[in-house]
């Protein structure tokens, strides 16, 4: 049987693109008005797709030459789709499902919303959303270096190019452009780490680095129980591969580029700049370290140290406490929740770097389980609790005419009149602090959880403890969850204590004398027209109505319902075995010819 | 006569022929790139890159691959110079515009160059480079590359494809300008960026 099948969401990806950059070629309202569509039932077929694929579970072990595809215990071939996959595609289009209804077109002649502005663009703008995404699929189950940098040029290209459209702006241009040039610098030192992983160890196959990396003895039966020593020319590769992972993850210290850049993309491409690259970005890192460290994650040298500090223990304390103390310092909302995505990312480094640990404690405090879980879940529990955030910023500046509700002053009062939006931005808001009963709570739980457990585990005899540093690592996480309490409050206080009045009459807008805002002839603004009902009821503002919903609604809901938290988990139990179908015993290279030839 | 023929054939053994190519290769080669960053004129610097990259096509011909050297050529010397070329001649005032660069720029490239020259250096003389083995028994490794492309790389070759399909779509999107009803929108944009650079102030 050909396994081109199972690309069988990627292909009705790239088609409904190609089909949606056809029909921009229409200048008709009916036309745009299907693109969202289009690109609405793309991904939920997709979807659901997806969702069969996970509950039919793995199959057999099985490698086509045709393609170069393989499933589960496979090892050969470019692209492998085993469980890790299979869970990372289904949340990434769950998640697009979202992202696309924030981006849906609300204006009369459809060409964006309050937020958004594509003009005439709206084909092209929802295909190129369709292909970052094909592109992170890609990148889940990408067995080979040459794929998963294309998977992750394919994720990021199409991002800058949507934030330079997303708005007529000149933030967004400046915005679009400082990104695309800072991602192909960091894309550069990406494959400049590739080539070096290349020429290093001899493969671009994933698996056969990893088998190259690692000592075998006389019958080629590979010794995963030793932990690597990484040549300096390998270590500078894995260096300057992480570097440009960071980018993509927004990394302390290559987050600079993310205050500006989310800020001036419109509101909904900023929600997806702020899961699709930042995703890839971690499932490219987790795939690098599994192959330096094995199945049994035996990380080496520079990425954890013997006393359990190291690259990824520092590059997550420094990401949480710089993401959080900038955070603590902006005025823009949006702004606010860009620090705030840099610190998740630290949370997330958090927990890779206590999985990074395992090696050093003893296997019983199962910090190599919960670690790589811990990364999954969160990555879920983001995406579902940013984008409520976002999407509520997008009703409130739906309705006060402006661009976009972007400052404190822009918020502050709001939630007495539209009380069950700023309910929402509360929910999300907690959530992203880590408050009990939401998603987040449970995500934060997670990411303490292997650190802890490796604070406290039993040093095996003969090794140094890691305790010190991942007691620091937890104290520090902490102390981070108080520090982004401060400013999440502060985005809840603004909407409900204070009122509009009390804003400070140097910065409020009122203040500030402006042109009076012309009537976009088209109607680019809902709140140009007037409305004789709630706007928030409007047939064209559902879609981020719908969105926002949603989001509230996976917050509470894994949160709060044990099954469903335990649904959530046991998806992310079951693709964190990335590791359980590699034979032990990996067959040598010698055997891939004849592997290849059956 | 018999002994100039044997003076030949002792030269000419299956040792020399390569050495003395690939000296005659690297020597274009490096001579031609010295001619890049040394010469002001413009042109002269595209033709002297020509020479450079012929010459490194050369060098791919001697290490067998004659495939990658046959890219190279298409590629390199009759594409993207040419693009360079017809790009230089259309962006700049006068086809024979100069480079002139500050005496501080000079010292800054000079110091990268040397400090990159010294790191490649240490890197080539202590990398443990896995040197790939060579299928010497077929007669055309192309007919290898294009089973490979088709067969366990048909992913990733496909994937460039579509990945050159956004670029050019983001290529042409930025390069136009907005004109069809964005005129105002940009003048709005403008009026509330300022209004805000106000608010940030």
């Amino acid at each position: 049987m050909s396994l081109l099948s199972l690309l069988l969401p990627e292909l009705i990806l790239i088609v409904a693109a190609s089909g949606l950059l056809l029909l921009g070629l229409s200048n008709k309202v009916a036309s745009r008005r299907l693109a969202p569509v289009v690109a609405m039932l793309a991904l939920i077929v997709t979807f659901c797709i997806q969702i069969y694929r996970v509950k039919a579970g793995g199959g057999p072990t099985q490698h086509d030459t045709f393609g170069g595809i393989s499933r589960d215990g496979s090892i050969y071939g470019t692209l492998r789709i085993a469980e890790f996959a299979q869970y990372i595609k289904l949340i990434s289009l769950g998640i697009g499902i979202l992202l696309t209804l924030l981006a849906w077109p609300t204006n009369d002649d459809a060409t964006g919303n309050s937020a958004l502005h594509f003009g005439h663009d709206a084909g092209e703008f929802f295909a190129l959303m369709l292909l970052s995404l094909t592109g992170l699929l890609l990148v889940a189950g990408a067995n080979d270096i040459m794929l998963l940098f294309l998977g992750i040029e394919l994720a990021s290209i199409p991002t800058y190019i949507m934030v330079s459209v997303s708005r007529p702006l000149p933030v967004a241009q400046e915005a679009g452009v400082k990104y695309f040039f800072l991602g192909a610098f960091a894309a550069a030192i990406m494959l400049f780490g590739f080539s070096y992983l290349y020429g290093t160890t001899g493969a671009t196959n994933l698996y056969e680095i990893m088998l190259n990396l690692h000592p075998k003895d006389a019958s080629g039966i590979i010794d995963w129980g030793t932990r690597i020593t990484l040549t300096p020319w390998q270590s500078l590769a894995v260096l300057m591969l992480v570097a440009g992972f960071a980018f993509k993850m927004a990394v302390v210290p290559l987050h600079f580029y993310v205050g500006d850049v989310y800020q001036g993309a419109a509101t909904p491409v900023t929600a997806f700049l702020s899961f699709v690259p930042k995703a890839s970005g971690f499932v490219a890192l987790i795939k690098l370290l599994f192959a330096l460290g094995g199945p049994n994650w035996l990380l080496p040298e520079p990425i954890v140290r013997a006393n359990g500090t190291g690259l990824l223990w520092v590059l997550a304390i420094l990401t949480m406490t710089v993401g959080n103390v900038l955070g603590l310092l902006q005025y823009n909302v949006k702004r606010v929740l860009a620090f705030s995505s840099v610190a998740h990312s630290g949370y997330m480094m958090a927990a890779l770097a206590a999985l990074a640990t395992s090696q050093f404690v003893s296997p019983a405090s199962n910090v190599k389980t919960t670690g790589l879980q811990a990364v999954l879940f969160y990555l879920a529990a983001y995406g579902i609790m940013n984008i409520g955030a976002f999407g509520v910023l997008q009703l409130l500046s739906a309705r006060d005419g402006k661009d976009s509700a972007e400052t404190f002053e822009d918020l502050a009062g709001k939630g007495r009149h539209h009380v069950s939006l700023a309910l929402s931005m509360a929910v999300c808001c907690f959530s992203l602090t880590g408050i009990p009963l939401t998603v987040g709570f449970m995500g934060k739980l997670m990411i303490i959880k292997p650190a802890l457990a490796a604070a406290i585990a039993k040093t095996p005899v003969g090794m140094s403890s890691v305790r010190p540093a991942m007691t620091w690592l937890v104290v520090i996480i902490m102390i981070n969850a108080a520090i982004s309490a401060a400013y999440y409050l502060r985005i809840v206080a603004t909407l409900f204590l204070r009122s509009e009045e009390h804003a400070h009459p140097a910065t409020a807008p009122h203040a500030a004398p402006h042109p009076a805002p012309r009537p976009h002839p088209r109607g680019h603004h809902l709140a140009d027209h007037a409305h004789p009902v709630d706007p928030l009821f409007t047939r064209h503002t559902m879609p981020i109505l719908l969105a926002v919903i949603l989001s509230v609604a996976g917050t509470l809901l894994f949160g709060m319902i044990p099954s469903a938290t335990e649904l959530l988990g046991n998806g992310v139990q079951s693709a964190a075995r990335i590791e359980g179908d590699i034979p032990q015993a990996l067959p040598g290279l010698s055997d891939k010819a004849v592997a290849a030839s059956k | 006569m018999n002994s100039i023929a044997s003076i030949l054939a002792l030269s000419v053994d299956a040792q020399t022929v390569p050495a003395v190519l690939f000296y005659l290769f690297a020597g274009i080669s490096a001579a031609s790139a010295l001619g890049v960053v040394l010469s002001r004129n413009i042109v002269r610097t595209a033709v002297c890159l020509l020479f450079t990259l012929v010459g490194v096509a050369g060098l791919y011909f001697l290490l067998e691959s004659e495939f990658l050297a046959a890219v190279q050529l298409v590629v390199y010397v009759g594409g993207t110079l040419i693009l360079i070329v017809f790009g230089v001649m259309l962006t700049s005032k006068s086809p024979f515009s100069r480079f002139e660069p500050k005496a501080g720029e000079v010292v800054v490239a000079i110091a990268a160059c040397i400090i990159l020259f010294a790191a490649l250096v240490m890197a080539i003389r202590s990398a443990d480079f896995r040197p790939q083995t060579l299928d010497t028994t077929q007669k055309y490794p192309v007919v290898a590359l294009g089973q490979a492309l088709l067969g366990d790389y048909l992913v990733p070759f496909e994937l460039a494809s579509v990945v050159l399909l956004v670029v050019m779509i983001g290529a042409a999107y930025l390069a136009k300008s907005r004109k069809r009803d964005d005129k105002r929108a940009v003048a709005r944009g403008a009026a509330t960026l300022s209004q805000k650079a106000r608010q940030w102030s």
